[in-house]
């Protein structure tokens, strides 16, 4: 009886050594699973490419909905570990690597011998922190003004052209509004209530901080953009700020319902006119660059802002997550273009890739080179620097009283001013 | 004394209790998996967020990075306008919210247990709101109340009642906060209108003919028979609206995001924002710790004066 057990003890133990050498081994080895959050996917045959060439990794594919709770949302899951490669819009990224959230890539960047500089220009900008990188630039946005021609058409506007100035914006504004007035109520142009979507033009000549590296908000520029807003508010030239937030208007569907002659929106304008099935429209769109703020400004104009993909600090396959974000990004900018978005990778910006962009959109190819003209200046409306993005959250608290008509501009001004030097002092 | 008949009552005695005893155990049985979900889901978190309170945390760098800093936290909330504001905004809304819902509920209770016909259907009509999804809720209320004169609530100001510069409501500092107000009356009134009423129509009807007899009228009646009989309903009901009224967020988050400027912000809408837009989990968790003082104080004030009048 003792002679059994022991020959079964021995089996037994046996085959657990041998289950655990197996296991061990790579060939049997379970694929790495990465988990990648996002609202805006590429086709999912790139993904299922992905994992035929590197079979040690698995991606699962999680859709978020593009609303202001994903950034929330996706703040829990890389704090809990439940994602390996996240989407970070428009600045939200330099928080996040401020607060140690995001990984640091340098290594791993030097490892895969990644020229930055080469790869991603001055996207770069916004996916560093001090000099080190902590996501890998992904999308970006440019912004133009996109308009209707049947309206100017109709209207008897002359089209908009490369080197127009903020004194024909608001007079074809105004002859497109005055037209408007009995031909169904169609405002003469539209900009949004995003943080600091006011600040587009006078982007182009303010500055955010002082020599000192205190709040400028009271530089000219931002008096006059905000006074800007209000004016186009107040005269009827575009829905008030607090209509549009009253009724939760959206770009893509006022301007692509004709509720206006021209829209100051993203190059993500161009997905949305893909989506016909969402977004029907039957007119011909223009596309311009941004106006001019003042004759001082030269050269053709455009506002940008990046999205990026990081790695959380809590996830465990780094590396994985690092391969699958730059062969994403390296070799699918067709897949990211197909989307209608404008992909950060520069090398591979040729007419094929703006074709891919424009497919389905009514946009010819043409009017797309301006979202990848690299001699377009660009400027952003976001600010960066040091509490970047807490010094546009307390902007964007302030102006919302000045826009609903509440208090006086220097009131607002003072406020911003105290409010964000406290917390650079600190 | 009979030795026997003694023993035998003892006997009985002892099973009694083993039988008590069983089914107490027995009751603790059935209850303790909900216990066991209360300590780990609600107690222990409230622990935690009260020591978190006292230090300097955050939760991307794990249980490492805490660092005790006092009363540092607190000190910081009282140079805070947001925190500053919500505490007072949280105190408007209660002092406006709670006495309106529990009064409107207990007219309409009253009213529907007058009814003969049509009971049921008006009464689910006033429950409605209630079980409604307050994110669709408040994207209704926001058109009604669109702030130009075209919308519904300002055409009828404007044209019949003959207001020339109507309110922006939910976009204006002054009337934002009416309007959730209301919106959060009506959304919740009917919750306490179930309650009340179903407490209602348990009152002993002698009371009423008594009264009847002695040549009370309605009014009376309501005021002097009905509202004493319910005083324990009535307590339960406006400690639970107090409550809730400083927990109120998802309304405020929806419709105005705490704004125009700090006009709506509540305590909880500056947790969330200390805690999920600047990722200061112990600021935020400092803030709950005011939040549960005051909702603590309150209720216990409200307990206290439910003893004195019950004497």
């Amino acid at each position: 009886m003792k002679k059994i057990v022991l020959v079964f003890l021995v089996i037994v133990i046996a085959s657990f050594a041998a289950g655990t050498v197996f296991a061990a081994s790579p060939a049997a080895q379970e694929p790495v699973t990465i988990r990648y959050y996002d609202w805006d996917m590429v086709d999912v045959s790139v993904i299922n490419r992905f994992m035929e060439e590197n079979p040690d990794i698995k991606i699962e594919l999680f859709e978020i909905a593009a609303n202001s709770d994903r950034t929330t949302q996706l703040d829990i899951l890389a704090m809990s570990g439940d994602i390996d490669v996240m989407p970070l819009a428009d600045g939200d990224q330099s928080i996040r690597s401020e607060q140690g959230m995001l990984a640091n890539l340098d290594e791993l960047i030097a490892k895969y011998n990644i020229d930055m500089e080469e790869s991603f220009g001055i996207y770069n900008e916004w996916v560093k922190s001090g000099d080190s990188y902590y996501s890998i630039p992904y999308r970006t946005s440019k912004t133009a003004v996109y308009y209707n021609k049947r309206i100017f058409d109709q209207a008897g506007v002359e089209y908009p052209t490369s080197d127009w100035t903020l004194e024909d914006y608001k007079a074809k504004a105004a002859a497109i509004s005055e037209w408007g007035k009995s031909n169904g109520g169609v405002f003469g142009t539209y900009s949004h209530t995003y943080a600091n979507e006011w600040a587009i033009l006078p982007a182009q000549v303010g500055k955010w901080y002082t020599e000192d590296g205190l709040s400028n908000i009271k530089d000219p520029a931002w008096v006059e953009g905000l006074k800007l807003r209000k004016e186009l508010d107040s005269t009827g030239l575009q829905m008030s700020y607090s209509e549009i937030k009253a009724s939760s208007t959206v770009i893509n569907s006022s301007f692509l319902g004709e509720k206006e002659g021209m829209a100051m929106a993203g190059s993500w304008l161009v997905r949305d006119m893909k989506k016909t099935d969402k977004f029907p429209f039957d007119f011909e769109v223009g596309i311009c660059s941004l106006p001019r703020w003042d004759e001082s400004v030269e050269g053709i104009r455009g506002n940008y802002s990046v999205s990026a993909l990081g790695i959380p600090e809590t996830s465990k396959h780094k590396e994985e997550a690092f391969r699958f974000i730059i062969w994403l990004e390296m070799q699918n900018a067709d897949a990211i273009a197909a989307t209608g978005n404008v992909p950060c990778y520069l090398p591979a910006y040729n007419d094929e890739l703006i074709e891919t962009f424009v497919k389905g959109s009514t946009l010819t190819t043409e009017q797309a080179k301006f979202f990848f003209d690299t001699n377009v200046i660009l400027t952003t409306n976001k600010v960066f620097g040091k509490e970047g993005a807490s010094y546009v959250s307390i902007i964007n608290e302030e102006v919302v009283p000045y826009f609903y008509d509440e208090v006086e501009l220097e009131e607002v001004l003072d406020n911003i001013e105290k409010r964000v030097n406290e917390l650079l002092k600190d | 004394m009979n030795l026997k008949s003694q023993s035998g009552q003892t006997v009985k005695k002892k099973k009694r209790s083993e039988i008590l005893v069983n089914e107490e155990r027995t009751a603790y049985a059935f209850l303790l998996p909900s216990l066991i979900g209360t300590l780990i889901f609600v107690m222990v978190p409230i622990f935690i967020s009260l020591i978190l309170g006292f230090t300097k945390w955050n939760p991307i760098k794990g249980l490492t990075d805490i660092e005790f800093v006092g009363l540092a936290n607190f000190q910081r909330m009282v140079s805070d306008e947001r925190v500053l504001t919500a505490i007072v905004n949280n105190i408007k809304y209660s002092i406006f919210y709670v006495p309106i819902t529990i009064g409107l509920a207990l007219l309409l209770a009253e009213l529907l247990n007058k009814l003969v016909f049509g009971k049921i259907p008006l009464r689910t009509m006033i429950f409605m709101p209630y079980i409604s999804s307050l994110a669709s809720i408040a994207v209704v209320w926001m058109l009604l109340f669109y702030p130009s004169a075209s919308g519904p609530i300002n055409s009828i100001l404007v044209n019949v009642f003959k207001i020339a510069d109507p309110p922006k409501w939910f976009t204006s500092s002054k009337y934002a906060m009416t309007g959730i107000i209301a919106m959060s009356v009506w959304h919740d009134m009917g919750y306490y209108v179930v309650i009340i009423l179903a407490n209602m129509q348990g009152l002993s009807q002698e009371v009423y003919e008594s009264a009847a007899m002695d040549g009370a009228n309605k009014v009376q009646t309501f005021l002097k028979i009905t509202i004493p009989m319910l005083k324990n309903t009535l307590f339960f009901c406006l400690t639970l609206a107090t409550i809730n009224s400083f927990k109120v967020f998802d309304q405020v988050n929806i419709i105005t995001e705490g704004g125009p400027r700090f006009a709506t912000t509540v305590l909880v809408q500056a947790i969330y924002h200390y805690a999920f837009k600047e990722f200061n989990f112990s600021y935020a968790s400092a803030i709950a710790v005011v939040l549960f003082i005051m909702v603590f104080t309150v209720t216990y004030l409200q307990r206290r004066l439910e003893k004195k009048l019950s004497v």
